[in-house]
């Protein structure tokens, strides 16, 4: 038997490359360069337990921030009330939010326009 | 809101002819009535940037006012014995089984249950035995995924019981033997009136249902109960027999049937598996355990609320009874075939109803952990999802695991299926009523059958039919259905592939589960679950399971590509090749001036993504099969499937790595026939782009009609 490790990612993100979150930012579905690559394949695989998705509160328009419980039949529990207008929106936004939770330090950049 | 929950339910049989009845079942959260539509479905994708929904209402099987109310799941894998043996002048019982046990549980699972005696491994993992009010439990903790002979004894004349467990394996440091003697003054329950279940507690008998609590996950082998110290069991059974069945009988008397209820796993490897055999053919003493799980479903057995008879006329297609109720709309799939009349029309299409089924309720997005990482996006969930998550006693697919970990071998369609309906999850179901919608839209006279009809009727269904068309994945084949088309093929027929990752895995059928498939994942191919050791056969058949490709089938061998890659990112086009412009294919690219084919679509905005498939003639490609087209660009998100590479390599993507490409190909077979095959999911989500004014359109209208023609195709044409 074959198991998921839940802590199988172990790659660290130096936490002051801001030019891969600025690289990131600009263009978010890739692709990447290898650098920001591991980035994304380490924040993608983070243990399940607290793991930062969305819920679709209105189909094609409005997403919830939430957590999923890592626990199977435990619904996802929402953060504060975070809602996006956008897949995109969203997806920076997690970025953020996993990098500070990842390395400790806040990316310091300006949202997109 | 509008709610697609608070109303769930089912169709049963999930597929159709005109003129026969499938009955509508029903469960309300809240609502206490409702009312029913039946649409046939052009296109099930809501997306209001999509291709646009189209639903077309029917004059038959409307009812208002349907009462509704809440019905029961009783998930989770028994097997019971009714009648149980007539017990008479017993002055001593002895019941004992070998265990396999796999999960640690917050609840009591009960392995064994007669009346009022049972084994059981307690919260706190412990193995007891049961009479009545009194219980004699192991001293420690009994080790998952370790084989354990127990035994429970009861002297009814001395008014003493005892528990004896042995670990077969010893492990250093744990309890290897124990035996625990007690007192007890009990009358015994266990008369021929009280079921004997193994894998669960026996709950209540209502409606001619047989309701349970309390399963154990993990395996048990060759119960014996003796009475009086008689060396001979009273009753034994084997679960090395009758492997592709649904019940099994005592080994004595040949009368005290064992009836596996919710699929409980067969051909699983027993306590004297070796490793020197991987099929319960061929040994079959080393597969004497039946596997239970917690969460196995095969069957909600819900009360009809509403039969529904599409009357002679009607359309074969995709069909919904859509259920509107006080803030509710809820889909309940279903499928009209044409498998009982020969047909006018020349051109069929397949809804992989076994693909469809292998999906059906899939918790990956909660419950593995490398989804995200293989969609590259955050995971979003819908309301259906949500409720899939909550509701676990809905069942699980192909993709999910048991609470133990397990793969899950068996899925069925007796139970709500929340993603093949319209909605947000779009992979197959979806996807494929582009298909749908742009053969209306184009005006093409088509009919549809389902994979079970291709099963069960073989190339007979397909025979009639000028030109076959296979959805945008149809990746769950039967050997059956293998042959079917692949006889299709070679007399003549003409077969267009509008997918990918097609004819991937080995599935069977069996008439003894109906509505349900086994697939066994083995080890290889892109998995979410690995197989166990031992247990790559199909229980149905015997066969190998896992991928085709394995056993000298390579999807290659019958459409000319097979898969290679993922590619959820981003999408993109094929670029026609110098071959294409000879003779024999020119006709595939009429009316179309430019060698880029399909630079747009509604998923990733390409015509080759999702999942793709190449050519290759060392896998069976034949060998007057042309790439007609090939992908480019698939950059970094196209990632090379595990069978696609032999030693490690960080080249796995498509920047790197060759294989990682889409191959469209054409070859013409025996008897004048064709095959074309476009090897990309994302192929049948770009025919509709700009209303199908579009070059994926065309060459697909292209092929369609040189294959409708009777002109033959010759093999060196």
């Amino acid at each position: 038997m074959l198991l998921y490790d839940p802590n199988g990612a172990i790659y660290n993100i130096d936490g002051t490359r801001m030019d891969l979150a600025k690289e990131y930012r600009d263009n978010l579905r890739g692709p990447f360069s290898l650098e920001l690559q591991r980035v994304l394949d380490k924040m993608r695989t983070t243990p399940l337990k607290g793991r930062l998705v969305l819920l679709v509160v209105e189909p094609f328009k409005i997403f919830r921030l939430a957590r999923l419980s890592g626990q199977r039949g435990v619904s996802p529990s929402t953060v504060q009330d975070v809602r996006y207008h956008s897949i995109a929106e969203a997806e920076w936004d997690i970025f953020k939010r996993r990098w500070l939770e990842l390395t400790g330090i806040s990316i310091s950049i300006s949202d997109p326009n | 809101m509008i709610s697609t929950t608070d109303i769930i339910g089912y169709c049963q049989p999930y597929e159709i002819a005109a003129q026969e009845t499938t009955e509508l079942k029903l469960s309300s959260n809240r609502p206490e009535k409702c009312s029913v539509k039946v649409m046939r479905i052009i296109c099930a994708d809501i997306d209001p940037n999509g291709p646009g929904e189209e639903f077309v209402e029917q004059s038959w099987g409307e009812i208002q006012n349907l009462a509704i109310d809440k019905q029961e799941i009783n998930a989770g894998s028994y097997a019971i014995v009714k009648p149980a043996p007539e017990l008479t002048s017993v002055d001593t019982i002895n019941i004992k089984m070998y265990i396999w046990p796999t999960k640690s549980s917050t609840n009591c699972q009960v392995i064994f249950n007669w009346g009022n005696v049972s084994f059981s491994i307690g919260k706190d993992g412990k193995l007891a035995f049961n009479f009545g009010s009194k219980s004699i439990a192991s001293p420690e903790p009994l080790l998952l995924r370790e084989w354990y002979e127990i035994e429970g004894f009861i002297n009814f004349k001395t008014n003493n019981f005892y528990l004896k467990n042995r670990m077969l394996n010893p492990v250093v440091g744990y309890l290897a033997k124990y035996k625990a003697i007690a007192e007890c003054a009990q009358t015994f329950l266990s008369t021929s009136e009280h079921p004997i279940i193994f894998g669960a507690k026996f709950k209540e008998s209502t409606h001619q249902r047989e309701f349970t609590s309390h399963h154990y996950n993990g395996k048990v082998e060759a119960p014996r109960i003796f009475v009086n110290k008689n060396r001979k069991p009273l009753v034994e059974w084997d679960f090395s027999k009758s492997i592709t069945k649904a019940s099994v009988l005592d080994k004595g008397y040949s009368k005290f049937k064992a009836t596996f209820i919710n699929a409980p796993m067969r051909g699983a490897t027993g306590y004297k598996w070796d490793g020197s055999v991987d099929s319960w053919r061929e040994k079959p003493s080393h597969y004497g355990s039946i596997y239970f799980h917690e969460d196995d479903i095969t069957d909600c057995e819900w009360q009809t609320l509403l039969k529904i008879t599409p009357p002679a006329q009607a359309r074969s297609g995709y069909y919904t009874a859509r259920i509107l109720a006080d803030g509710v709309q809820s889909d309940i799939p279903f499928f009209i075939t044409q498998r009982l009349k020969k047909s006018k029309n020349k051109i069929l299409f397949l809804a992989p109803t076994a693909t469809y089924k292998a999906y059906a309720n899939t918790h990956v997005k909660f419950d593995s952990h490398n989804t995200e990482n293989l969609f590259e996006a955050p995971i979003s969930f819908s309301e259906d999802e949500l409720y899939l998550n909550e509701h676990r006693e809905l069942g699980l697919s192909h993709y999910d695991t048991h609470t133990d970990d397990s793969g899950v071998v068996y899925v069925g369609d007796r139970r709500p299926m929340l993603n093949n309906r319209p909605g947000l999850y779009t992979f197959n179901y979806i996807n494929d009523t582009h298909i749908i919608k742009w053969l209306e839209k184009k005006n093409y006279d088509y009919e549809v059958a389902t994979d079970e009809d291709l099963h069960r009727l073989g190339h007979s269904l397909l025979d009639d039919y000028k030109v076959v068309i296979t959805a945008s994945h149809p990746e769950y084949y039967s050997t059956e259905m293998w042959d079917a088309l692949s006889y299709y093929q070679q007399n003549g027929g003409r077969h267009m592939y509008l997918g990918g990752n097609g004819f991937y895995w080995r599935i069977a059928y069996s008439d003894q589960y109906p509505g349900v498939i086994e697939h066994r994942r083995g080890v290889s191919g892109v998995r979410t679950w690995e197989g166990e050791p031992g247990e790559h056969h199909l229980s149905f058949t015997g066969e190998p399971g896992g991928l085709w490709r394995t056993y000298g089938r390579a999807p290659q061998s019958l459409v000319g590509n097979g898969f290679s890659s993922t590619m959820f990112v981003k999408s993109t086009y094929f670029r026609r090749s110098k071959e294409s412009y000879g003779k024999e294919t020119d006709f595939i690219f009429k009316n179309i001036d430019t060698d880029i084919i399909g630079d747009f679509g509604f998923r990733g905005g390409g015509c080759v993504g999702l999942e793709i498939d190449r050519w290759d003639q060392d896998l069976g490609s034949p060998h007057n099969s042309i790439v007609v087209a090939t992908s480019e660009n698939i950059g970094a998100g196209g990632l090379l499937t595990g069978e696609e590479f032999i030693t490690t390599t960080r080249a796995l993507d498509g920047n790197q790595n060759s294989r990682v490409r889409a191959d469209m190909v054409f070859f013409t077979t025996q008897g004048g026939g064709a095959v074309w095959s476009t090897g990309s999911i994302a192929w049948a989500t770009s025919l509709l782009w700009n209303d199908t004014k579009n070059t994926v359109s065309q060459v697909t209208q292209n092929v369609l009609n040189r294959f409708l023609e009777n002109k033959k195709f010759e093999l060196n044409e």
